[in-house]
């Protein structure tokens, strides 16, 4: 299959997917699960690109997407603007705290970087909080509606289901447009040769910024599905506990590559919901469950799925090479024939 | 540099401004006792195996509910925190055990931590409830003191903080500068291969300096739990405290921690008298100020890329 044809293929799958499950779940799944996975997902994606691209371990992606949200909330409840034009300018939000958060913290790296950005996070958690003429304090915006789209209303589930999910697609779909440009080669620079990239005359410190403010974007548009589908953002839908999660949520996924972000976004939403029918323990089984997966890849749940898939396939090319060894003792002269040499080519180029 | 003239600007004001600011200063003298108590050990552990311990606040709070459940079946403070700051030591070293499986840069560690956090920070929950609840204070410490030249009392225990901050930097200066064991520390955090190559299990001294911090953090834990109290939350709040104090302080560095933490002490109780609302934002508009700055902490040096 050509690039070409295998992007399609792809594509279709996921259209189909998301197309049938609305009819395959239930309405509790689909609104418990699906949607809040997905949007959760899709700021996931955001740090994931950070971490996998990047290599820049942020913890203000959750105050990034807070601004998101915040500033639609405001925009709508406290200064009646219209729905649609909030969002645009929520979703501009998004990159530009982005652009913020990456000039503040353009010459940090690793740990220094991780600590920097988490006080940029608690900072906007406290700011959040405190400064109540601009974000009603601790209680935060309550009863946003969901917009309507097309005349439908995106307060059902359906609708913001299948809205939310092309949001998810059009994210993914974007983060590996720009790992396919030059922008995204030298995102990978910073991530393992710095120096060498300064050599080549990149500016290190330009291209972190811009990948914050890449990642602003996604970031961002969780921010504003979240409050859609939330119906409400407060301080406490940022603040570290929060964090940790969105952090949790690509670990667990694998931040090497950016759909690992939904895997592990529905692995925790997942656990979130049916652990606790049968324990109220439900922190200390993710807890765990984060440290088995670290302790058993770095790569998260991605990285076991494509070990397992890379392991069955060396057992399968390994049954193969077994039957045709086998064949060829049968029929022994059949090694030397041109046809079966082709064959075999094929085979090798297949695996 | 900034934030020492920071800090004497403040301790200056403090005293000109007469008995408000007497108690500004004993604030944050008491707050930067129980953060050195935190940060010394963070900063150790950091130093020599490179990992950011974010489990250090569960230990801080189960060390106090660890103490605080001995209190209750023994009745006397010293031998609960003790034996409370031996189970923290226990807890720690099993976290370096599992740390050890994993090799990297930092961040499969750091994550590990993290993981440890939340399970910590839940069966806290689990096992002492939701409810805020403290220490009593040791009888010889209960009670208030009259502070010379002022009509305030202050609490007696929250002086023994300072005191017992200052003991715990003796202790950890003479550790670390008069004894075998230090000087080995030293050298690993400034050479590990080398010190392996030179015969020294080097593994084992990983393994006693996550005890030590782990003892330290659990100290901190019955401090903290009696003059403030135990809730949840309370592990993230004293490690982000901490890490402002680790991070001004320069990571690995000791005195760092101990200027730093008196900094950021004073710092936080000025900002909490003078502008409450806005004391959270101050403190870490200022962390955030210093590391946009200079990037590796007041004290830190800019060479170490290793972070």
């Amino acid at each position: 299959m050509t690039a070409r044809s295998r992007v399609l293929a792809s594509l279709a799958a996921t259209a189909v997917a998301i197309a049938v499950t609305p009819a395959l779940v239930s309405d509790f799944v689909l609104l418990q699960i699906a949607i809040k996975s997905l949007w959760l997902g899709i700021a996931g994606a955001s740090l994931a690109f950070l971490i996998g691209q990047a290599g820049l371990i942020s913890l203000a992606q959750t105050a990034v997407f807070g601004v998101s949200g915040y500033v639609m909330a405001i925009l709508v409840l406290d200064h009646g603007w219209d729905v649609w034009l909030a969002v645009a300018v929520a979703a501009a939000a998004g990159p530009v705290a982005g652009l913020i958060v990456g000039a503040i913290s353009r010459r940090a790296a690793g740990l220094y970087l991780m600590m920097l950005t988490l006080s940029i996070g608690v900072f906007v958690f406290f700011f959040a909080q405190q400064y109540q003429p601009i974000t009603r304090g601790h209680t935060g915006f309550n009863g946003f509606d969901a917009p309507t789209l097309f005349g439908i209303d995106l307060n059902d589930r359906r609708p913001l289901f299948y809205v939310t999910a092309v949001a998810a697609v059009a994210v993914v779909a974007g983060f590996r447009y720009v790992m396919a440009t030059p922008a995204g080669l030298a995102y990978r620079g910073i991530r393992d040769n710095p120096k060498r990239l300064q050599a080549l005359g990149y500016s290190t410190e330009a291209t972190t910024v811009s990948a914050f403010a890449v990642a602003g974007l996604a970031a961002g548009a969780g921010g504003v599905i979240s409050v859609w589908y939330n119906g409400a953002i407060s301080p406490g839908s940022i603040d570290l506990t929060r964090t940790i999660e969105l952090l949790i949520v690509v670990m667990i996924g694998g931040a090497l590559r950016i759909e690992g972000a939904f895997l592990g976004a529905l692995a925790v939403t997942l656990m979130q919901n049916y652990v606790s029918d049968f324990t109220n323990r439900t922190e200390t089984l993710i807890g765990a469950v984060f440290m088995v997966v670290v302790l058993v890849s770095r790569q998260g749940l991605t990285g076991i799925l494509l070990g397992l898939g890379s392991r069955a396939q060396r057992v399968l090319g390994w049954i193969q090479r077994r039957n045709s060894t086998l064949d060829r003792s049968v029929t022994d002269d059949s090694r030397r024939s041109p046809e079966h040499a082709s064959r075999t080519g094929q085979h090798a180029a297949s695996q | 540099m900034a934030g020492v003239a920071l800090g004497a600007y403040v301790v200056e004001r403090s005293l000109e401004i007469g008995d408000r600011s007497l108690l500004v200063l004993l604030n944050g003298l008491t707050a930067a006792g129980l953060y050195f108590l935190m940060a010394s050990g963070f900063t150790l552990v950091f130093g020599l195996v490179r990992v950011t311990n974010l489990a250090h606040g569960g230990l801080y709070l189960l060390g106090g509910y660890f103490a605080l459940s001995l209190q209750r079946t023994t009745g006397n403070w010293f031998i609960a925190a003790g034996l409370g700051a031996v189970a923290t030591a226990g807890l720690s070293t099993v976290l370096y055990l599992v740390l050890r499986r994993v090799h990297g840069d930092g961040l499969p560690e750091t994550m590990l931590t993290l993981g440890a956090a939340i399970v910590m920070a839940d069966q806290a929950l689990a096992n002492w409830g939701g409810v805020p609840s403290d220490l009593e204070a040791p009888a010889v410490l209960r009670g208030s003191i009259d502070l010379p030249g002022s009509v305030l009392l202050y609490p007696k225990f929250r002086l023994s903080v300072v005191a017992m901050a200052l003991l715990a930097g003796l202790c950890l200066w003479l550790l670390l500068y008069r004894t075998r064991l230090g000087s080995t520390i030293r050298a690993s955090v400034d050479d590990r291969d080398m010190v392996s190559i030179l015969g020294i299990r080097v593994e084992l001294v990983f393994c006693t300096v996550f005890a030590l911090a782990g003892a330290l953090a659990g100290l901190a834990g019955a401090a903290g739990g009696t003059y403030l109290s135990l809730a949840q939350g309370e592990d993230n709040r004293i490690l982000l405290a901490s890490l402002i104090v680790v991070i001004a302080g320069g990571l690995g560095s000791i005195g760092g921690a101990a200027i730093a933490a008196a900094v950021i002490g004073l710092v936080e109780a000025f900002a909490q008298t003078h502008h409450a609302i806005f004391s959270v934002l101050i403190t870490f508009g200022t962390l955030i100020a210093i590391l946009a700055l200079r990037p590796h902490g007041i004290f830190g040096s800019q060479q170490d890329d290793r972070a």
